[in-house]
């Protein structure tokens, strides 16, 4: 009975230490491959794979790319905020969101006023369907850049997935006056613009307020077409059923908000 | 039959040599250009670069000096320092020799050789930025323009022994084997343990017919670096062109109507492969002597 008892604690004892043991047998992380610039002094190697991992990223090749960040971390300084932020990227674009999270964490604890990370970080909470956590890291860059129109224009995508249209609103229009990019539409739209006058000069992110407002005002207009058609039952209108149908694919396929791809990345410029 | 002899052996060992020039280009796939790649949004949010508009490329054009000259080439591919702002301003030379890295990896060489360009418009005074433009040139078989980026490399930091490397490999692929050795040999002189340079000696060595001081150099490189796979897939080279030097001779002895014992060299070949696969000794059997 005594030696039952004593094997059943055992048993407890083992259950209460698994957990324990499967944190110890977490894989270990591969070493980077770094053979470049070897001996050569720390800011030409950083610096030698900054490029090298913006150039695998850009040609798509992803594990490569971390190679090359990881190799500064690793290898050179491991509080190098730019690699963090570049590994990050990497990882976002590989939807491995929890280490690119890992990432940007690390970058903003090593430098808190990094605005970019707060609204990267922001895009990948967003991407994780965590909007409060998201809204979170968009404020804090605002809070860091009120001008910051980027921060703007994802937490408006946030706002209005949240249903809060009106606060969506009101931070487009406030990307649009910090802009100044009505000024350029009026210029486009002047009747007495020679056809020849040089093109106004503009980036192309300051346009998308417009484009996220017109799907805010979509929904709007969709809200009414269906309080319509609740009221009308089977008498609507068949062009109203129509274009509320027309809309109502719309928001479910391509004009959907949670999948991303209104969210503008932050202007991330990689040290060289 | 010395003259056929000779042929088959360098046959034998250019296909080693050629080998060792993609030594970066691991993997062919599609590529976007770098400065496309930037101009173009990402679906997925993550756009690293600059956006391509005049508003984003502010004094920095200027300060990247306008006035200074890149080594002329016979065929030069156009950059501006605008096209380098543009991939990241105020970057440095070896931040623009890993971006071609990256590039050349992808065996997208003229975009490398772009790259390239913009660390040397940035410190035209960076020997690794000639010597790796160079090499790029060099898979292109653009001699003239490898050439002289390598000898630009040199002449800025003549200690730099992957310029000697990359210039002797190119005087190997051009049949001047007097001035390849002397590269290796400085390379090797400069940095004893570069066991690519001494893999190479060895390639014009045995090129040369000189196998004896070909085997002294890979047992050498292969001494300081047991884990490179180049250097064994030249010691078989040689291990087969020693072969044909024995095979002939026996040729020679026995006359030409005679059997090989082992049957013609690519059957031997196949019969030791199969016996070291399934553990049989049966290929050596016909060498047995009464």
């Amino acid at each position: 009975m005594k030696r039952s008892l004593v094997f059943v604690l055992f048993i407890v004892l083992l259950t209460a230490a698994l957990p324990a043991f499967a944190q110890e047998a977490a894989p270990t992380p591969i070493p980077p491959i770094c053979t470049e610039f070897v001996g050569q002094p720390d800011d030409i190697r950083t610096s030698y794979y900054m490029g090298e991992g913006l150039g695998f990223y850009a040609a798509g090749e992803y594990s490569r790319a971390i190679n090359s960040f990881t190799c500064i971390l690793f290898e050179i300084d491991d509080a190098h905020v730019p690699a963090y932020m570049g590994r990050a990227l990497v990882l976002t674009q590989r939807a491995d969101y929890e280490r690119a999270l890992e990432d940007y964490s690390r970058a903003i604890q090593l430098q808190p006023s990094n605005i970019a990370a707060h609204n990267n970080r922001g895009i990948v909470y967003a991407l994780r369907a965590e909007y409060e956590e998201s809204l979170t890291d968009f404020n804090e860059a605002l809070s860091l850049d009120s001008g910051f129109v980027i921060a703007l224009n994802n937490r408006a995508v946030i706002q209005a997935l949240q249903g809060q249209y009106d606060d969506a609103i009101a931070d487009l229009e406030s990307a649009i006056d910090l802009t100044g990019i009505d000024n350029v539409i009026a210029d486009f739209r002047n009747p007495d613009r020679p056809q020849n006058a040089p093109a106004p000069v503009y980036a192309q992110t300051d346009a998308q307020p417009y484009a996220l407002l017109g799907i805010i005002y979509s929904a709007f207009a969709l809200q009414q077409y269906q309080d319509y058609l609740l009221l009308t039952g089977s008498n609507a209108d068949f062009r109203v059923q129509s274009a509320a149908g027309a809309l109502e694919s719309r928001f479910t396929f391509d004009l959907r908000l949670d999948d991303g791809i209104w969210l503008l990345t932050a202007d991330f410029e990689p040290e060289g | 039959m010395p003259m056929r002899r000779s042929i088959f052996v360098l046959l034998a060992l250019g296909i080693a040599f050629m080998m060792l020039i993609p030594a970066l280009a691991q993997e062919a796939s599609p590529t976007a250009p770098f400065v496309e790649a930037t101009a173009t949004p990402d679906p997925n949010l993550v756009t690293p670069f600059i956006e391509a508009t005049p508003t984003l490329l502010p004094d920095v054009i200027e300060e990247l000096s306008p006035e200074v000259s890149v080594e002329p080439t016979a065929t030069p591919i156009p950059v501006t320092n605008e096209e380098c702002a543009r991939i990241v301003p105020n970057a440095s030379a070896s931040f623009f020799i890993g971006a071609g890295d990256a590039f050349f990896t992808q065996q997208d060489y003229t975009q490398a050789i772009r790259i390239y360009t913009c660390a040397l418009l940035t410190d035209v005074t960076f020997a690794p930025a000639y010597a790796a433009r160079g090499y790029a040139y060099f898979v292109q078989r653009a001699d003239p323009e490898a050439l002289a980026d390598f000898n630009r490399a040199i002449e800025l930091e003549p200690e730099n022994v992957q310029a000697y490397n990359y210039r002797g490999m190119l005087y190997t692929v051009q049949g001047n084997f007097g001035l390849a050795l002397g590269d290796f040999t400085v390379a090797v002189t400069l940095d004893p343990t570069y066991d690519i340079a001494l893999n190479n000696r060895a390639v014009v060595h045995a090129a040369e017919g000189n196998y004896d001081l070909a085997r002294d150099d890979i047992e050498a490189a292969l001494a300081l670096n047991p884990d490179e796979s180049a250097h064994y897939a030249t010691r078989s080279a040689l291990y087969m062109a020693l072969a044909l030097v024995d095979y002939n001779e026996y040729r020679a002895l026995a006359g030409l109507s005679a059997p090989y014992p082992g049957g013609s060299p690519r059957e031997l070949i196949d019969g030791l492969q199969s016996g070291v696969e399934i553990g049989s000794f049966s290929a050596w059997l016909g060498f047995l002597k009464r």
